[in-house]
């Protein structure tokens, strides 16, 4: 019986290793040999008539290029003629900058015995020639391992906590490669245990007005797709950005550009507005300025205090820092147009 | 009962003390100034209409003209509301005649009127203005928020109703409200969600100040009885 499963981050179920291992001594479920990553999700293979060797993949692919005719149906035909279907395609096309510029994301399941992984790789490539493509990448979540990436936090662990609870429940498909802080945690503390369980390092660079251990944390990191900064208190230096060269996202706890800077709850305390708000954003040069990824809101009126406008925003900064997470895994965001992004359903 | 809450308000030497019976005393009297744009505008008179918000419309004044045969003027006349076209240059923002047109009135609404009032005019007038910013404060103050906004790619627009002061779109705020974007969405998306925001930001606005809820305190803050 066949079967397809559309998989959005959420908990994926994988067999359990052994019989991946099975699976594999069948010729190469399609993931050249890579081994799986997953530590918290189990997949349930199902028993079927035919056997494993039904079993589908889920495949995305990203692409920008000029705009031209035939690129959608290129793609289509190129996922079409290998037994794979198409499962979701969302499609951009930017006007505004001069000639028209194509976005597109696709989402399909494919069988890896008919389509192998290297296989997908050329023929995605030579889409990407034909159309002198910008951009063209392919992911199998299922095969790939998961994006890597560090979290910097200071002593507000709200953000911290909060999406390593959600990565141990199998929400962000990504790796932690460690967690780096400018305050000390203890040995008993919450973090610390949950991280020692985990075997991700923490380390801990205390920051001073003059050293803000930069070169160390480039060094610590420089094995990792990408950095996210969970209210890390301290401003990245652009000899830093230059040094890591990879994608930071930041949770900043004001409704940009609104309240840029230190202190966006009281600045909005004082400036009496009836919703505050949180922005994940990519970090660039200029500070709270990137490319915004998500926003969220909630009200708040004269009953308010600075305690409730925080009690709010950390909400809001949990939720909206998570999202960010779990669309860059999954491959959802594109940076355009200079400072914007596009968030594909 | 007046007597009775002077007498509280002495006790306690208050700042403030008002009493008001609805049903008994005359709605409280304002004058719209509008542009060409007329969403807000019509949006709150159709309410005024159907008793949404207690409140008398002396005139509605706009630098726009509009011929007689149109929505608003037919609406205004109906219900013998004065329509007065005066329209503004550069050189001339025609304020003088704005305050004498204005006088009896208890407050001000701008419905989208695109021109800045000045200091001058402020402190003639001397009462309350509220004004629909089609930004959120404090994003996207001045002309053109939407464009602002479209520019620097946020996923969230808003409008806000707030009283007018000598800084331009910087007075205490009443009300905000948000909608959602994205890339997806054009300059005109960005109008069209933003124009239905203003609508029921400003109407919230009006009703919430007609109906005695808001007190402006702290410097730029207001209170918004609920």
């Amino acid at each position: 019986m066949r079967w397809e499963r559309l998989i959005r981050g959420c908990s994926v179920l994988l067999p359990a290793k052994a019989s991946v291992r099975g699976f594999s001594s069948q010729g190469d479920a399609g993931c050249g040999g890579q081994k799986f990553s997953r530590k918290f999700s189990q997949r349930v293979l199902k028993d079927s008539k035919e056997g494993p060797r039904n079993r589908r993949l889920h495949g995305v692919h990203v692409f920008q290029c000029s705009d031209q005719l035939g690129i959608v149906a290129n793609i289509s035909q190129n996922i079409a003629r290998r037994g794979a279907n198409i499962l979701n395609v969302d499609i951009y096309i930017d006007f505004d900058n001069g000639s028209p510029v194509f976005y597109s994301r696709s989402e399909f399941s494919f069988d890896p015995l008919q389509w192998p992984r290297d296989v997908m790789e050329e023929d995605f490539a030579e889409i990407a020639h034909i159309f002198k493509a910008q951009k063209s990448l392919v992911r199998v979540p299922e095969c790939d391992e998961n994006l890597k990436m560090a979290v910097l936090a200071s002593w507000q662990d709200h953000c911290l906590v909060d999406l390593l609870h959600r990565w141990q429940e199998g929400e962000l498909p990504a790796q932690i490669g460690a967690v780096i802080s400018n305050h000390s945690r203890g040995p008993n503390t919450h973090v610390v245990r949950f991280l020692e369980r985990h075997g991700i390092p923490y380390h801990y660079l205390p920051t001073t007005k003059s050293d803000k251990r930069e070169g160390e944390i480039v060094e610590l990191v420089k094995d990792t797709d990408f950095l996210v900064l969970a209210r890390y208190m301290q401003v990245l230096s652009s000899t830093f950005l230059r040094s890591y060269g990879k994608d930071i996202i930041n949770i900043h706890h004001g409704l940009l550009p609104s309240f840029k800077g230190a202190n966006p709850y009281r600045q909005a305390y004082q400036a009496g507005v009836k919703l505050i708000g949180a922005t994940s954003h990519f970090v660039t040069e200029e500070l709270d300025d990137g490319p915004i990824i998500e926003q969220m809101v909630d009200r708040v009126s004269h009953r308010d205090t600075l305690t409730t406008f925080a009690m709010k925003s950390e909400n809001l900064e949990k939720q909206c820092l998570a999202k960010a997470i779990k669309y860059y895994c999954e491959k959802r965001i594109v940076r355009y147009s200079g400072n914007k992004t596009i968030v594909f359903g | 009962m007046e007597e009775d809450f002077a007498e509280i308000a002495h006790i306690f030497k208050a700042q403030k003390s008002l009493v008001r019976v609805p049903e008994c005393d005359e709605n409280l009297k304002m004058a719209v100034l509008a542009s060409w744009q007329d969403h807000c505008l019509v949006d709150l008179l159709h309410r005024w209409q159907e008793g949404e918000l207690p409140a008398q419309i002396g005139a509605v004044i706009s630098n726009h003209s509009r011929g007689p045969n149109t929505h608003v003027v037919r609406f205004l006349e109906r219900h013998g509301i004065p329509y007065h076209y005066l329209p503004t240059t550069k050189s001339d923002k025609r304020e003088g005649e704005i305050v004498e047109l204005v006088k009896d009135t208890d407050f001000l609404v701008l419905a989208r009127y695109m021109q800045v009032l000045s200091s001058t005019f402020l402190r003639s007038y001397g009462k309350d203005i509220i004004n629909i910013h089609h930004g959120l404060l404090p994003s996207f103050k001045g002309a053109n928020p939407y464009r602002q906004a479209y520019q620097a790619g946020v996923k969230l627009i808003g409008a806000t109703s707030h009283f007018v002061t000598e800084e331009l779109d910087d007075g205490p705020i009443i009300e905000q409200m948000v909608d959602r974007v994205s890339h997806r969405d054009t300059l005109t998306t960005f109008a069209m969600k933003s124009e239905n925001l203003e609508k029921q930001c400003l109407a919230k606005a009006i009703k919430y100040y007609c109906e005695k809820r808001i007190v402006r305190y702290s410097g730029n803050k207001t209170i918004v009885f609920g």
